[in-house]
């Protein structure tokens, strides 16, 4: 059940990601050469704020299960292991930092986007 | 002349495994790289190594050849040799107990999770369980695994989690019995390998394609079970729609 809800929130992002990736495009290409105005218009909108909103909230849990899946690889005792045992040993701890140090960084640039768009 | 590099390691007498290099004169007539490890056994007795039916049934002599997991048997030397040079390795990934001998413990754990066998809890009929010959087609390609560890010991995923991801060859037995029109048991199955690493670790890389020495297709039993389990669909749901329509 767990393993389903990951898949289909990943390919349920990813394709987000992309539709948002074509709007984006869609307005730079019809207002090509960009002006600040237009530029300020668009980015003012509430379709554009709330659209943005979703697209950080969703990279952010596309990133998670891609660098979890990642983690739970390469940082695991046996694979650890293939490089030197008192890696293997501390195995957890390593994959525990790198999950910590990845959401942080994660939950930091979604907050950025937030307060960047919204303020 | 030929050379053949043979992966060695006796724990009780090596630190470290290394490579032992046996120059051969090539043979006049094609030969499979078992029969070449048997002449390299009459030179040097203390090499190790499974083998037992010689033909490619027992699964026993998988190994790595030149790079390219295979059964020694039925693997002939002309479409391996590089250059005159060939490198026999165990099966990557598995612990080595000695030479080209692996430790197939986390396989067997794997095949043995998901219930091997016909679970049926209906009485039979008369005595033995029937079906049609459209059913029976349905096990063509699933049944004829021959559990050599080929294909789940080319597979990333099985050497990074051997203990939580099924592997392809269990895989395929797994969907063996969940296309079984005689096993009642699909949901539970199915229910058994939901979770995130049980059959969604596989990225469909292929490899156990590439290297099947049967020429099955695990991924596509994969993918048959991942489709399954994404639709929520199971063969009991299936047949009872298929009955209303």
């Amino acid at each position: 059940m767990i393993g389903s809800t990951l898949f289909y929130v990943q390919r349920f992002s990813a394709v987000y990601l992309l539709a948002y990736t074509f709007w984006i495009s869609a307005f730079l290409i019809t207002n090509n050469p960009l002006e600040y105005k237009t530029w300020t218009v668009f980015t003012n909108q509430i379709d554009f704020l709330v659209l943005t909103s979703i697209a950080a909230f969703v990279s952010i849990i596309h990133a998670f299960i891609g660098l979890w899946t990642i983690g739970t690889d390469y940082f695991t005792s046996r694979t650890l292991g293939f490089l030197s045992m008192s890696f293997a040993k501390y195995a957890d701890v390593i994959r525990g930092t790198y999950t910590f140090f990845f959401s942080l960084l994660g939950l930091s640039i979604t907050t950025i986007i937030l307060l960047t768009i919204w303020s | 002349m030929i050379s053949v590099n043979i992966y060695r390691y006796n724990p009780e007498k090596d630190s470290f495994p290394y490579m032992q290099t046996f120059e051969f004169e090539k043979p006049k007539r094609d030969i499979m790289v078992l029969e070449l490890l048997n002449q390299i056994k009459e030179k040097d007795p203390t090499i190790s190594y499974r083998r037992s039916c010689r033909e490619g049934v027992c699964g026993s002599d998988g190994m790595n050849i030149n790079g390219k997991n295979g059964l020694a048997c039925i693997t002939p030397l002309s479409t391996v040799i590089k250059k005159n040079k060939l490198d026999l390795r165990p099966l990557p990934g598995l612990p080595v107990i000695r030479d080209l001998v692996v430790d197939m413990a986390d396989f067997y754990a794997q095949y043995e999770k998901i219930k091997p066998f016909l679970q049926n809890d209906t009485p039979v009929d008369i005595g033995e369980r029937l079906q049609s010959p459209e059913d029976r087609d349905k096990l063509d390609g699933l049944y004829e695994c021959i559990l050599c560890a080929c294909c789940s010991t080319s597979c990333p995923s099985f050497w990074w989690n051997p203990d939580k991801f099924v592997g392809p060859a269990a895989l395929l037995q797994a969907y063996r019995f969940i296309a079984d029109s005689r096993d009642t048991k699909t949901a539970e199955r199915l229910q058994n390998l939901s979770d995130p690493f049980s059959v969604y670790r596989c990225h469909g890389i292929m490899n156990c394609v590439s290297v099947c020495p049967k020429g099955l297709n695990p991924n596509e039993a994969i993918g048959e079970i991942k489709s399954m389990l994404l639709s929520g669909k199971n063969k009991e749901n299936i047949i009872a729609s298929d009955a209303v329509s």
